[in-house]
């Protein structure tokens, strides 16, 4: 009972603190912030992929499909981006439902590569249509969500984040969350229980690239301009990471490791050029004393505390 | 007409052998020891620069500079081996974070110090070769030429010899083999250094034939890696098909389509193959 | 599970004080800080972190000399570096950070569309004079609707001298190939602005297509161009690589017509690159750091400052021009308002750069006058040394 009133407790305040945000935090920092909360979206969709058995190198793809549909819908139909940008969050799922029937069949690693070259396909295609896409130089002039001031777009940022983890922690504590992890086990005993093993891992597939495009859609009327290098490999490479990093083991990993991998350059200041080696030693410093991720951190200091100061009862116990 | 055929055919050869070598490194690393080494492309742009270093700024020539480089990159890949990859070789994903760990490095690193200017070497055989109505450079020839030789050499290294022999059974069955008495780690540590060891002698020959410059670590490893899905992982003499079909998409793609159509039609190209075909041309079924 | 949440909480905590104002220091009064945005990591860096280090020399240059004096307050220049990593986002945080945090209100660089476009995005609603170094002419990177976004260079601004040195040293060449990178680099600007010229001088433009930026050998790419059977081949964007790297191709197939850059291309470092014996004949407004025909201004006072830093790449000149031109721009308004500045700088009739005396212009590609127009010197490849030509009016219609 306490420990439940103090895990509430904790994210309550949490959230609290992130309300508060704009009344102690500039401008420029709330931009941070918000850009985070989009990673963090993505990186949290992109585990629900995961936790079904399907590393996805290429989830960036799903956050352009998003981010593009929503643009333009918005830009030519003149829609306003309230309507597009579910819109934009529909046409990623719909894609991953269509590349889910044959993709679904690859496992682990042939899945990691296809999704790879997927996502390389998906950036390289913004050529095809130039006048609607705005080719590789981008596209601008995009409505925005609201007129130029950041306050706004924050809350709805935090909030949409707020609901978007809420729905995925649900989704993954649910029935066919635990389904999800079913068919990611073991490839046999799942369809041994009656499980569409490919129906399901298709649906998880959808509902990870609708937050994605969610997300990617949500950023373009925020930026006001998008670009198909923000969506390639390298992001999506760089999702993955936030997601082993932070720990793969538990729903907040994604979380955690996008708020530090992320913000890592933005705190080196001057040294902004030696960043990447600081986040490459993160990571390095991660895997090979946090195997479990960022997030098992409190938990092996613990650990050891514990270890300290019982160290001399142990001993004497384990004989 | 003819010509026309016929020098783009050899231009695909051309192509193709710099991605065979390429991607040799890469599907030996894999098979044996599992991990993905998404450093390749940066130990290719690395093993390009060591080369110009070698062969410009300390005016080794580009004779005595190939093998030097090799053996920097191999030895290079012989470290990684035993100080990034050996503690999680049959953890895909957490080797997958140290090998971008790795990238991260290797490009900031060359970001910051070999720097910001493309650089060039003199090529290792000057002039043009003139066969009928069709030119090529010498050096393009020279390049096709030693790929083929090591190409052989590393065939008959693997199927001959002892520790060939010993990566492919690693290759097979990674358990099976350690109960036979092989020593993963040493044939492990032998595989890194030669993937690398090629690696940078890729990056080195195709330098001095084409311009050296950061950017190609990316390039390359998407080259790479579509090689490898084409062929089929596990499968090392069936490089030369895949190379081979790479290349051709890369070069008669942009030819007859602009290339922005010809870039994501073969990326789409490769992603069918996968579906339809996960072990493709040759692979083994995992 | 608690623990963990309390760790996040924490972190969060941290995270926010280490990068909050809190930990910032007060400003120094009487300090103009101007913003500088040039790629110091990522695929960029190439071209810009250069950019960067003559931002810094010509700060300090000025600072030695006094500062400078706006309506008699005399100021002292603070250059505040941020690096936009390469991509469109960072370069949204970078400005988003100048403009916001340290409340600057002239910003310096941006060299490629997208880019430029992401920098436009935050300094214009902001009010915030951006000058940068390269534009194509891109409807979207400059215009009637971005007032307070000048380029120190445009793409096309060489074309009308290379072009007119090529009709007269080769006459017989009728015919071009005009190789274009593609990928972000908005070839359709190109040859909008290029080929009309090409066609007033006389021209005809016979290949003009879009090779990917990643090309790793150009062999097909070329054999395609050859078929068209031009007279000469004209690079439109001068990045070495590219240019090397094709020339190298061309000459192994033997092609023998004459070769030039449209774009500032560094002869000395496209004949490192491909050879002297490829290169030779090569011609392209180049920035030579060591030429003796350099301008007075350049030889005696910015190329021995730039060599105490111990580096003399020409990407310097970028860095350099820009931070010069715009307190040149601050000094005759004399006013900080950013507004004020731009329309002054717009009606300048010279405005004084590394090469010269520079005019303004843009009004008919870009509908507002919005580039400046430097001389340029033309260099050519000659025994593998660049050999100078003469100085050539850029100009951008």
């Amino acid at each position: 009972m306490e420990k439940k009133y103090g895990k509430n407790f904790s994210i309550v305040g949490l959230i609290v603190l992130l309300f508060l945000g704009p009344l102690i935090l500039e401008s420029y920092y709330l931009h941070l912030a918000i850009m985070v909360f989009i990673y963090v979206m993505v990186a949290s969709s992109l585990r629900t992929l995961y936790i079904s058995g399907q590393l996805s190198l290429g989830h960036a793809a799903f956050m352009a499909i998003g981010a593009y549909t929503s643009a333009i819908l918005a830009r030519s139909l003149h829609w306003t981006p309230w309507c597009t940008i579910p819109m934009g969050g529909l046409a990623s799922a719909a894609v991953a439902i269509g590349i889910g029937f044959p993709f679904s069949r690859l496992r682990a690693i042939y899945f990691s590569m296809a999704s790879l070259f997927f996502g390389i396909m998906v950036e390289s295609s913004a050529g095809l249509a130039p006048s609607l896409t705005g080719g590789f130089t981008g596209l601008h002039g995009i409505p925005r969500l609201f007129i130029f001031t950041r306050q706004p777009y924050y809350y709805f940022f935090l909030v949409l984040t707020l609901l978007v983890l809420l729905v995925l922690y649900r989704i993954e504590h649910s029935r066919i969350g635990m389904t999800f992890k079913g068919v990611s086990q073991s490839y046999l005993a799942a369809s041994s229980r009656g499980i569409n093993e490919g129906g399901i891992r298709i649906l998880a597939s959808a509902i990870g690239s609708f937050f994605a495009g969610i997300a990617g859609a949500s950023y373009a009327h925020y930026a006001g301009f998008i670009a198909p290098p923000q969506f390639g490999v390298m992001t999506s490479i760089l999702l993955v990471v936030y997601l082993i990093a932070g720990g793969k083991g538990h729903f907040a990993g994604p979380i955690i490791g996008t708020v530090i991998l992320y913000l890592t350059p933005y705190v080196m200041g001057g040294f902004q050029g030696y960043a990447p080696f600081f986040q490459a030693g993160v990571l390095i410093a991660v895997i090979f004393l946090m195997p479990e991720g960022m997030i098992s951190l409190p938990g092996q200091i613990a650990s050891w505390l514990r270890v300290i100061r019982k160290g001399r009862r142990v001993s004497f116990d384990a004989s | 007409m003819v010509s026309e055929v016929v020098g783009l055919a050899v231009n695909v050869l051309m192509v193709s052998s710099i991605y065979i070598l390429v991607a040799l490194g890469f599907a030996l690393v894999f098979s044996v020891m599992r991990i993905m080494n998404f450093a390749h492309g940066a130990i290719y742009m690395i093993g390009g620069f060591v080369c110009y270093y070698f062969s410009v700024s300390m005016n080794l020539g580009p004779w005595l500079a190939l093998p030097l480089t090799t053996f920097v990159t191999g030895l290079f890949g012989f470290l990684v081996e035993k100080f990034c990859f050996r503690p999680f070789r049959m953890d895909f994903e957490k080797a997958t974070v140290m090998a971008i760990a790795l990238v991260i490095i290797l490009k900031t690193g060359a970001d910051l110090t070999v720097g910001p200017t493309a650089k060039g070497m003199p090529p290792l055989v000057a002039g043009s070769i003139e066969v009928g109505s069709i030119m090529f450079g010498a050096d393009r020839l020279v390049v096709l030429f030693i790929v083929c030789i090591l190409l052989t050499a590393l065939i008959l290294l693997v199927r001959m010899t002892q520790i060939g022999q010993a990566m492919l059974a690693i290759a097979h069955d990674p358990e099976a083999a350690s109960l036979m008495g092989i020593n993963i780690n040493r044939v492990s540590s032998l595989v890194c250094a030669i993937g690398c060891g090629l690696a940078g002698l890729a990056g080195g020959l195709v330098g001095s034939v084409l311009v050296l410059h950061v950017s190609v670590a990316d390039t390359i490893l998407v080259r790479t890696i579509g090689v490898i899905i084409l062929t089929g992982i596990g499968s090392i003499g069936g490089l030369w098909a895949g190379g081979l079909a790479m290349g051709t998409l890369d070069t008669l793609g942009p030819y007859f389509l602009p290339f922005v159509v010809s870039d994501p039609f073969g990326f789409a190209l490769v992603v069918l193959i996968l579906v339809l075909r996960p072990r493709g041309f040759f692979g083994h079924e995992m | 599970m608690r623990k963990g949440l309390l760790f996040v909480m924490l972190v969060c905590v941290c995270v926010a004080l280490g990068i909050s104002p809190l930990a910032s220091v007060a400003a120094e009064t009487k300090v103009l800080k101007i913003g500088a945005v040039n790629s110091l990591t990522g695929f960029m860096a190439a071209g810009e972190s250069p950019s960067d280090l003559g931002a810094k020399t010509a700060v300090k240059w000025i600072n030695d000399k006094g500062g400078i004096t706006v309506n008699g307050v005399k100021y002292k220049l603070q250059l505040v570096v941020e690096d936009p990593k390469s991509s469109a986002e960072g370069m949204a945080a970078a400005c988003i950070k100048l403009v916001e945090k340290d409340k600057v209100k002239f910003i310096l660089g941006g060299i490629n569309p997208m880019m430029n476009i992401a920098a436009s995005s935050v300094t214009e609603p902001a009010k915030v004079f951006r000058l940068g170094s390269y534009t194509i002419g891109n409807p979207d990177e400059t215009g009637p609707k971005l007032p307070l976004t000048f380029f120190a260079s445009t793409n096309m601004q060489g074309a009308r001298a290379v072009l007119t040195y090529v009709k007269e040293t080769y006459p017989n060449v009728k015919t071009l190939a005009f190789p274009h990178p593609g990928e972000g680099s908005g070839a359709d600007s190109r040859r909008k602005n290029i080929e009309p010229i090409a066609n007033e001088l006389g021209f005809t433009v016979v290949f003009s297509d879009e090779f990917p930026g990643w090309t790793v050998d150009f062999t097909a790419y070329i054999k395609k161009a050859l078929k068209a059977n031009p007279d000469a081949y004209l690079f439109t964007d001068g990045w070495p690589y590219h240019v090397a790297a094709q020339i190298k191709v061309l000459r192994r197939l033997g092609y023998k017509g004459p070769i030039a850059s449209l774009y500032t291309s560094i002869v000395s470092e496209v004949l490192q690159l491909a050879g002297p014996e490829m290169t030779e004949g090569f011609a392209a407004i180049s920035w030579e750091m060591f030429s003796p025909e350099m301008t007075p201004f350049f030889k005696d006072v910015f190329l021995p400052r730039v060599l105490k830093s111990g580096i003399s790449n020409p990407w310097m000149v970028h860095g350099f021009n820009n931070v010069w031109v715009t307190i040149q721009a601050i000094e005759s308004a004399q006013s900080l308002d950013p507004v004020v500045v731009a329309n002054h700088l717009r009606s300048m009739k010279n405005v004084e750069t590394l090469f010269g005396p520079a005019l303004l212009g843009g009004e008919k590609t870009s509908g507002i006058k919005c580039c400046l127009c430097p001389p340029q010197a033309l260099f050519v490849a000659k025994k593998g040394k660049p050999e100078f030509i003469k100085w050539v009016q850029t100009d951008t219609p």
